[in-house]
């Protein structure tokens, strides 16, 4: 049972680098425009103009 | 590129142009193309955005940016309303074209509300330039006025629903030993995944619950206490407890339970203000938000803020006056049907007073302004109806006040168990209180609530209704009373255009008529001159005014008589009468009755509701609609203050007036009633003061959008009602100890689910036997 003391910390970081990659992601408005998102990967790179 | 439409090719396919061949101002002048397609393609490649931004100029004007928020960088941000946005794509084009003009602007384009979201910075973008990239898109920008902190609330709420379901979903994998593993577990181990589960349980309840919290506070220093105190009462007793058995050493905690709660209850919650922020998105979006801008009799255009008064300002047609005035033109025709709801429109001659908020029905107008912004009478109507909203008794619906008292009751019984078992055996009174508060729990009430609210939402939106106060679904199902605005709501005012039916079998057509009429009208001082006014190339000779209202002249020979039906023994409906050797033509300058009134109003009284006309018309016309619809009680002439003095009667009488208007004076008895309808295509003033908008111009989809709000707070009570009749049952066995914490959860659970199936009942259609009639009505 000793692996607990390793593992649960180590879920309990998991979950807090979880819960600051989605806060993350809705401060930088990628949850906003859901509509466009499945056309991203057809589009060309800005670069590309 | 060759771009000269002599060439007579296409600019861009080469094809040679045909019918259908249109132009595109390019940099070195105008470019043909072939068709709309060939057109787009070439908008594409080079958009023609330096070039048209002049015509924007309005869009850089200093206090339409002032409407911008400014962020911290400097960066303001904006929301336009693009009704033509479809679909991605939309979205795709307009942001691709706005990255090619500034790529440091920010485009968030909001496809379901068709709102593009604009970050710039006002020192390297114009706002004209933008906005002539949209243009040249066919996508045409209004500006709207969006309450900028819902967006943050969304992604508040988002955040708060994430942490509250992943970290239950965490609490409950480390409360799982606890339940099934319990007896084989050493002390030690279930301790430490019990303190685990406290320590996650902790973010949902801190952040993600926060605002039971704070509701609870807020119905408290109301003293009011309600759903939110319930809830977070119940919330703080188990966190408490919980910490105190954790701290005494036992592994029987409900950190997982409390988590989950926090979840279910705040899912309801975020799903009901979306779709309240969504009603109040579409009701922003109807409003054209840009400043309007006054043009002097000199042509020069400035803001409202620059002007003074006996300045000389030239409104046209179909615009609408800035600031009461006088009139300096010779004569004029302007509509003040929303403003007092008068339904034909008044001709003014030259030194008659105009008000501010009317509209120019006359081709142009000059006035020199007397009174300005919050001297006008339309601001003094506004700021009469911010008064009333403000005075209006906060609601306490049934289902409110039932879950009120049904607060209070359990936790009376919570603190009586706790305090029993603490004589009877203090080392049990913990568990019990704890199980009873689980049983009691508040669950089922605070989802089924929220669910039912935010199905009827739903509902009524997809009908055309928008709910635009948080309580405005119970306050739409109480109503017994109606009081309806004339013009406008029952029916469509006169435009300034007679109605012309023809009788007997002359050869008159209604363009004659109208132009011997218009004949026989000109120059003369007569009430009725304005409405039958028509350029006429026909001259009139020896014109005698009859007594009792009418005219007679000579026009190319033929004797003419224009007059009230009364001059020609007909019955008086109202209409002018043209009578002449070639036949007799009708006038109809009435306002007519919107179709599907009737039906709307029977479907209103088998709802109970009693109808009343509140005008500011006539008697006459008040007395003549009444008749029409059956309708025996009017008021008519009625002032924006006598209109809310009569909503005041009416609801010290008992009754839940429902105040059914669209115009300016209609404003404060709107925000004074008990729940206020207005239409989109109403005022303003009207549309802020109301607690629900009408999308369409139907007074059918009123009739069922209170009988949806009628069953749904009944199935909120039902609701209810199933778990009062549960805590009955429970909370005495719970406090006599004969369920254990692992039952109390499984009853809370089927409960909820039982509630909620009952709210999914909602969006089952009510009435399959009779078809809704929903068509829009062609105005």
């Amino acid at each position: 049972m000793n692996i607990m003391l390793v593992l649960i910390p180590i879920s309990l970081l998991l979950v807090a680098l979880a819960v600051w990659a989605f806060f993350w992601a809705v401060d930088h408005d990628q949850f906003e425009a859901l509509d466009r998102a499945a056309l991203a990967p057809l589009l060309e790179d800005q670069s590309d103009d | 590129m060759d771009g000269s439409q002599a060439s007579g090719i296409c600019a861009h396919c080469g094809e040679p142009l045909g019918s259908a061949a249109l132009a595109i101002p390019g940099a070195h002048g105008l470019q043909w193309v072939c068709c709309a397609g060939c057109r787009a393609v070439m908008l594409f490649l080079e958009p023609t955005s330096e070039i048209d931004a002049q015509s924007f100029a309005d869009w850089d004007r200093p206090e339409l940016l002032a409407q911008a928020q400014t962020e911290a960088d400097g960066q303001r941000t904006l929301s336009l309303a693009i009704d033509a946005i479809h679909c991605p794509n939309c979205a795709w084009l307009i942001e691709r074209h706005l990255h090619a003009l500034a790529p440091s602007i920010g485009v968030n384009v909001d496809v379901p509300f068709r709102l593009l979201h604009l970050t710039f910075d006002p020192a390297r973008v114009r706002l004209s330039q933008v906005v002539a990239v949209l243009a040249g898109l066919h996508y045409p920008p209004r500006l709207v006025s969006l309450d900028a902190k819902q967006r943050q609330q969304h992604k508040r709420d988002l955040k708060a629903l994430f942490v509250a379901a992943f970290c239950a979903m965490q609490a409950m994998m480390f409360a799982e030993p606890l339940y099934w593993a319990a007896p084989d577990l050493p002390a030690a181990t279930a301790l430490f995944f019990a303190w685990i589960s406290a320590v996650i349980t902790l973010p949902v309840v801190a952040y993600a619950g926060g605002r039971f919290f704070r509701g609870a506070l807020l119905e408290l220093c109301m003293r009011r206490p309600a759903m939110d105190t319930l809830i977070s009462s119940a919330i703080s007793l188990a966190l408490i407890g919980s910490f105190v058995g954790l701290l005494q050493g036992s592994s029987l905690v409900y950190f997982d339970a409390i988590a989950m709660f926090v979840f279910v209850l705040l899912l309801g919650r975020v799903l009901e203000a979306r779709l309240l922020a969504g009603s109040r998105i579409e009701q922003a979006r109807l409003l054209n938000n840009a400043p309007a801008l006054a043009e002097l009799a000199s042509g020069e255009r400035l803001a409202l803020n620059e002007l003074i008064l006996g300045m000389q300002l030239r409104a046209f047609a179909g615009e609408t006056l800035l600031a009461d005035g006088v009139l300096l033109s010779e004569c004029a025709l302007v509509s003040e049907a929303l403003l007092d709801g008068e339904s034909t429109p008044c001709g003014k001659r030259a030194g008659d007073a105009v008000l501010a908020g009317s509209c120019v029905q006359s081709a142009e107008l000059i006035y020199t302004i007397t009174a300005l912004g919050s001297a006008t009478q339309l601001a003094q109507i506004a700021q009469l109806s911010r008064r009333a909203a403000a005075a209006r008794a906060p609601d306490a619906a049934r289902a409110a006040q039932m879950a009120m008292r049904f607060t209070l009751l359990v936790l009376v019984l919570a603190v009586l168990t706790s305090m029993a078992w603490w004589l009877i055996a203090p080392e049990r009174a913990l568990a019990v209180t704890l199980s009873v508060l689980t049983v009691a729990c508040p669950c089922a009430l605070g989802l089924a609530l929220p669910l039912t609210r935010a199905l009827a939402h739903a509902r009524l939106q997809s009908m055309g209704v928008l709910l635009l106060k948080p309580d405005a679904l119970a306050r739409l199902a109480e109503a017994d009373h109606a009081l309806l605005d004339k013009t406008g709501t029952l029916t469509t005012p006169h435009s300034g255009v007679p109605r012309i039916t023809l009788q007997g079998a002359g050869s008159l057509v209604a363009e004659q008529a109208r132009e011997i009429a218009g004949a026989l009208e000109h120059r003369q001082n007569h009430p009725l001159a304005h409405a039958l006014a028509h350029p006429s190339a026909l001259l009139a000779s020896t014109v005698e005014v009859l007594p009792g209202a009418g005219l007679r002249g000579l026009i190319g020979g033929e004797l003419w008589t224009l007059g009230r039906p009364a001059l020609f023994g007909l019955d008086d409906d109202g209409t002018v009468v043209l009578d002449g050797p070639r036949g007799r033509a009708l006038f109809d300058i009435n306002e007519s009755i919107k179709p599907g009134v009737e039906h709307a109003l029977s479907e209103m009284r088998s709802l109970g509701l009693d109808a009343e006309i509140l005008s500011g018309d006539s008697l006459e016309r008040v007395a003549r609609v009444g008749r029409q619809l059956g309708i025996s009680t009017y008021l008519a002439r009625q002032s924006p203050a006598q209109k809310r003095a009569h909503v005041q009667v009416c609801i010290e009488r008992g009754q839940r007036v429902l105040m059914l208007g669209d115009g300016i004076n209609d404003a404060v008895a709107l925000a004074q009633a008990h729940v206020g309808v207005s239409f989109a295509c109403g005022s303003a003033l009207a549309q802020t003061q109301a607690d629900v908008l009408l999308l369409k111009n139907d007074l059918n989809v009123l009739a069922s959008a209170i009988a949806l709000a009628r069953r749904s707070e009944a199935m909120a009570i039902a609701n209810l009602r199933w778990a009062q009749l549960y805590n009955l049952l429970a909370i005495p066995a719970a406090a006599l100890g004969l369920i254990g914490p692992g039952w109390a959860a499984l009853g809370m659970g089927l409960s909820s689910l039982l509630v909620t199936a009952n709210a999914c009942r909602l969006l089952r259609n009510p009435r399959k036997t009779r078809p809704q009639q929903t068509e829009t009505v062609p105005t």
